[in-house]
């Protein structure tokens, strides 16, 4: 044992001696000095990992807010299924005005529909009228605060219109029936093809449903097929519908 | 180099020195392995450093570090380094340490830490024995 070590020993030990003698007041001061030079590496890497751990906490905060805002976007999204409005008009951002139905004409039941909504609501001619995402029809006249709406079912009532599995344009007419025309002999179009509104129309945006195809005949005419289409709504049953501004 | 090492390792592992007391199997491996002088530096530096850092008495740490590392220097040309008795001169070594705290001070310690602090002594050793003299164990 040299000399070197026991002098260190002594040294160390009378050092910690006093460390433990001394009175709290003198054992705090030289506590926090002593720990503010020998334990600035330890605080640094402290303060990291601290930093670490509130940016984890906010990691999880936002991941939980996000997954929050997922589930209400989810919930929004199928509240708007449930309405079926056309996507067209929730990606163009329209806007819908509910209207009434108060009236309808005696002479052509289904054929021309009386609302509450008028001039005073901002409503013009030949805004598009829906329920869902189902055509009605078209605003045809206005007064102050009523209108009249043109139907589908209304005699002379077109509108271009596209099968949506095959892609095959026509226009949407009704006469006797409601038709699908200008639909060529060899084109491929079957019952139970779904007919939308085809957006070539600068009344009707593109995406509407009208109906569905019930029967094809084969007529005389040597390029054109007749098809017959239900519509997609009953219009006697309707007592409110949505337009288009 | 390996002073450095030492030191850093000290630091590093401060933090988690509440849960395996790994300054003490540094301060175990320091004293068997380096040079007196600098054992009983080390012993009060480290010692120092766990007072500053959890503080309950300053200089306790410090001078139970002093007193058993002198102690251990004495005894260690005694005994064969070897794994069993290194194994169980440190947990002497340990406990003694605890005891003193605790019948100076009323520290107790977890249970967990003790078992963890002995279970991982001897890879702790020998790794520090492979990484500042490139053997396994020295003899």
């Amino acid at each position: 044992m040299s000399r070197i070590q026991i002098f260190l020993f002594i040294l160390f030990s009378a050092i910690s001696l006093i460390f433990i003698v001394l009175n709290k007041t003198a054992d705090f001061y030289i506590s926090t000095h002593l720990s503010e030079i020998l334990l600035f590496p330890v605080r640094h890497v402290s303060n990291f990992f601290q930093y670490l751990n509130v940016s984890q906490k906010k990691i999880d905060e936002l991941e939980t807010r996000l997954s929050e805002i997922q589930i209400e976007n989810q919930n929004l999204k199928d509240s708007l299924r449930t309405l079926s409005l056309p996507e067209i008009i929730l990606k163009k951002d329209l806007r819908l005005l509910k209207a009434n139905i108060i009236g309808r004409d005696p002479l052509n039941f289904n054929g021309f529909l009386y609302i509450d909504k008028g001039r005073s609501d901002s409503l013009d001619i030949n805004a598009p009228v829906i329920l869902q995402d189902k055509l009605v029809g078209k605003i045809k006249a206005l007064t102050t605060n009523t209108g009249i709406v043109e139907t589908i079912e209304n005699d002379g009532f077109a509108i271009s219109a596209v099968d949506t599995r095959t892609g095959v344009y026509g226009v949407v007419k009704k006469k006797n029936q409601l038709t699908f025309e200008y639909v060529k002999v060899d084109d491929e179009i079957n019952k139970g093809d779904s007919i939308y509104t085809s957006g070539l129309s600068e009344i009707f945006p593109k995406g509407i449903f009208v109906g569905t195809v019930a029967k094809i005949n084969y007529s005389d005419d040597l390029f054109f097929k007749e098809v017959i289409i239900t519509p997609a709504l009953k219009i006697n049953q309707l007592n409110y519908v949505y337009i288009i501004h | 180099m390996r002073f450095l090492l030492y030191f850093i390792l000290c630091y590093v592992l401060l933090p988690v020195n509440s849960t395996i007391d790994f300054i003490s199997i540094i301060l175990y491996f320091i004293i068997l392995n380096e040079d007196e002088k600098f054992s009983i530096a080390f012993a009060f530096f480290a010692g120092l450093l766990m007072d500053l850092y959890l503080p309950v008495s300053l200089g306790l740490n410090t001078l139970i570090f002093l007193i058993l590392g002198q102690a251990l220097i004495f005894l260690k040309k005694y005994f064969v380094r070897e794994p069993l008795t290194l194994f169980f001169i440190f947990l002497a070594f340990y406990l003694i340490r605890i005891l003193l705290l605790y019948l100076i001070n009323g520290i107790t310690f977890n249970i967990t830490t003790i078992l963890l602090t002995v279970i991982v002594c001897l890879p702790v050793y020998y790794l520090l024995s492979k990484l500042c003299f490139r053997v396994w164990m020295r003899i």
